[in-house]
């Protein structure tokens, strides 16, 4: 693909999206638990191939159908620029209603690459998620990581020109035949 | 198993009563150093609130009829208690010794450590006591890797 | 336009993706997530919560008192001070009057000028208080505890129209109300926001303000602090129906609780202390001369002559407390401390301590107030509505403990 004009993180509150984006821009945002601090959005840069582009941390989302301020800032940035890059960010360990979002994405036509966060956590509760046959199903890159400690940030940066948008349908098409 | 029940119940019960003792000191308002312990001080009455609710906490832990893994949880609750008054009484009297008064502006390293010298309010003698209930700690991380270091 | 699905096929599309590729293995819960629920449940949550709040302000009081008046006193006080004076010119002028304040002050405290009492206050003892605070919320937040008192209190903060997420700003301003102010702007709605910044102002004393009272008046301490606390949600509860508006309803999301990472941690408390010095500070210095320029015009004169009789009829404390009431402009501590000085009854020292918390904010909080009031329902409604409130809880809330002393015959 082209060079994205933007990289924009989405993902629900409280995912690790901005410690994910320190590790990522290296900038001076920070990271919270309680609803309120990142309805301001930091934005930051990203390096790739020698290429600056710029990356934004937005506030954390349920929904693409906004029912708060800080929701309809995202929605707002996901649809301002015409060639964004998103990398959806996902709790591990509340898998299901990640992949909610992350479909809603998918849906909206965006090029998607997906964070698992958490991924210790999730491990730590029994929470055993292929991600090889997730990278397939949903046809976009999957990398687990552990933004606190840094994990899977590199593979991370390196697979993001992989992003994808593939359409919905391809989505139901192979899930119906996967199983 | 039975061992480590009883631990905690009788440790609770003392809680209780040291706790008790404390509360009463803070709406009398004496102080009283007895050995090594010695009771009073501001907010004592809050510590004495915390160790007693602690206590209770304890002993409904061990004597209540909970699934295992509550009755761990609620003793490293318990426990957590003790850490932060304990902590806290530590870090406060660190802290006040530091600046040495009038003449000097940091205070030589001897009269920093005198500062930690006894007489120790219960809390932190219990907080001793307490250290069984780390073994229960998991799910965080910095102590899950330290009971890797420490069983390898 | 790309296809979208409704809710519902989107949901049974995420339990397919999840029945092809996650598998959840039997694995015990764990302690901790067992213990992130004892924390909301009350029996267990509030013993625990008071061992936090307990740590806390043991925590406050310890770097707060290091930094303060281990070192910030000493070095005001013996160096700065006498050089300013030394230094300065204009002596006599009101420029002189207005930066340095009065030239044979011993303490940066009295001396009242807006480079001696006000970059005391703003640099001596307000950047610690803040630098503790933040440094506490900050560990309470990424340890995922705040969430969990949140919680914990929501009950109580309904009756009051308030979320539970209200505990961040109260427990902060008993620390210092000037975070506690700043803090609000983290709940949702105007509505609220003002109820909140309200509430604190008049009713929470702060940690220097508790510790002097501590010191001085230990006996009567608990009552007033209780008294003071039972107003906060008397008054709270009727601003919640006499203000309108709504208050929206939001999804609490309870994170696991997680062990706090220095990084982010030193992170965010550097972003917020460098927020305070570059947006606080200057109004906390604006304030002081604008409280000088009120001296040098012999307002402040005519100010205390118009309370004083509120002060001896309503309220029923004898008239030497003005001097006491306007240095409480400045700091309340200190003047919970010079009334000590003053020959009172019990009663009149209990009354004038409550009268001390309720009348006015501090310089500091009420620059804070302005700042945080334009964007929770404009400057005019904020200062009018707090006014409003802080008469009538002075008149009420003051006037009821004086009806109390009667009635006890104690007044």
């Amino acid at each position: 693909m082209s060079d994205p004009s933007q990289i924009l993180l989405v993902g629900h509150p409280n995912v690790g999206k901005s410690v994910l984006f320190n590790r990522l821009a290296g900038a001076s945002a920070t990271e919270s638990n309680y609803s309120g601090t990142t309805v301001d959005y930091a934005e930051g840069d990203l390096v790739i191939d020698g290429d600056t582009v710029p990356i934004i941390d937005t506030p954390g989302t349920f929904s693409l159908d906004p029912r708060d301020r800080a929701e309809e800032v995202t929605v707002e940035l996901l649809e301002d620029a015409a060639d964004v890059l998103v990398v959806g960010v996902i709790d591990a360990t509340r898998f299901e209603r990640g992949l909610n979002l992350m479909l809603e994405l998918i849906e909206r036509g965006h090029e998607l690459l997906v964070a698992l966060n958490m991924w210790d956590q999730a491990r730590r509760k029994g929470i055993d998620i292929d991600v090889d046959r997730l990278e397939w199903l949903l046809g976009v890159p999957v990398v687990p990581a552990v933004a606190t400690e840094g994990r899977g940030i590199k593979t991370l940066q390196r697979r993001i020109d992989e992003a994808h948008a593939p359409s919905i349908e391809q989505v139901q098409t192979r899930i119906r035949n996967g199983s | 198993m039975r061992i480590t029940r009883l631990y905690w119940a009788f440790f609770g019960a003392s809680l209780l009563v040291v706790g008790g003792i404390e509360l009463a000191v803070g709406i009398l308002g004496v102080s009283r150093a007895v050995g090594p312990v010695s009771i009073g001080g501001t907010y004592v009455l809050w510590r004495g609130i915390i160790l007693a609710t602690a206590g209770g906490l304890y002993t409904h832990a061990v004597l209540a009829d909970v699934p295992s893994i509550r009755e761990r949880a609620i003793v490293v609750l318990a426990s957590g208690m003790l850490w932060i008054t304990a902590g806290t009484q530590l870090f406060t009297a660190v802290l006040e010794a530091i600046p040495g008064g009038a003449e000097t502006w940091i205070a030589p390293p001897g009269a920093i450590f005198g500062a930690l010298a006894p007489p120790y309010a219960p809390a932190l003698i219990a907080v001793l006591l307490t250290l069984p209930a780390i073994r229960h700690v998991d799910g965080i991380a910095v102590i899950d890797r330290l009971r890797e270091v420490v069983a390898s | 336009m790309d296809s979208q699905l409704d809710p519902a096929a989107r949901w049974n599309l995420v339990d397919e993706i999840a029945d092809q590729t996650v598998e959840y293995e039997t694995a015990e819960a764990s302690v901790a997530d067992e213990i992130g629920q004892l924390m909301v449940s009350p029996w267990t949550g509030f013993p625990f919560a008071i061992a936090v709040l307990y740590g806390m302000w043991g925590f406050f009081g310890a770097v707060a008192g290091f930094f303060t008046d281990g070192y910030f006193v000493p070095l005001f006080d013996r160096y700065w001070l006498p050089w300013l004076q030394e230094t300065f010119p204009l002596e006599g002028t009101w420029v002189y009057f207005v930066l340095v304040g009065d030239p044979a002050a011993t303490n940066s405290f009295e001396a009242f000028g807006m480079l001696t009492s006000g970059l005391f206050i703003a640099v001596g003892v307000v950047v610690p208080a803040l630098l503790a605070l933040y440094f506490i919320l900050s560990v309470l937040e990424d340890s995922g505890y705040i969430p969990r008192l949140a919680v914990l209190l929501d009950t109580f903060f309904h009756r009051i129209g308030l979320h539970g997420f209200a505990v961040v700003p109260m427990v902060l301003s008993f620390g210092c109300n000037v975070p506690g102010v700043e803090a609000t702007r983290s709940l949702e709605g105007e509505k609220q926001r003002f109820i909140m910044m309200t509430l604190l102002s008049v009713f929470i004393p702060c940690g220097a303000q508790l510790g002097v009272m501590l010191s001085l008046i230990p006996q009567y301490t608990g009552f007033i602090l209780l008294y003071l606390i039972a107003g906060f949600f008397v008054f709270g509860a009727v601003l919640n129906r006499v203000v309108s508006g709504s208050i929206p309803e939001f999804i609490v999301d309870i994170p696991p609780l997680r062990w706090p990472r220095p990084r982010p941690l030193g992170q965010k408390l550097a972003m917020r202390t460098r927020g305070f010095l570059t947006t606080g500070l200057p109004f906390v210095l604006v304030g002081v001369g604008v409280m000088n320029v009120l001296y040098v015009t012999d307002l402040m004169s005519v100010i205390g002559m118009a309370v004083q009789p509120v002060l001896t009829g309503w309220l029923g404390v004898p008239a030497d407390t003005v001097p006491a009431l306007v240095a409480g402009f400045m700091r309340k501590d200190l003047a919970v401390a010079q009334l000590s000085a003053i020959a009172l009854t019990p009663y009149e020292t209990v009354m004038s301590v409550i009268m001390i918390s309720l009348y006015f904010p501090c310089v500091a909080t009420f620059v804070m107030l302005i700042k945080e009031g334009r964007n929770s329902g404009g400057l005019t409604r904020v200062l009018l509505g707090s006014l409003a409130t802080l008469i009538a809880a002075l008149f009420i809330w003051g006037g009821l403990f004086h009806l109390l002393g009667i009635v006890m015959g104690v007044a």
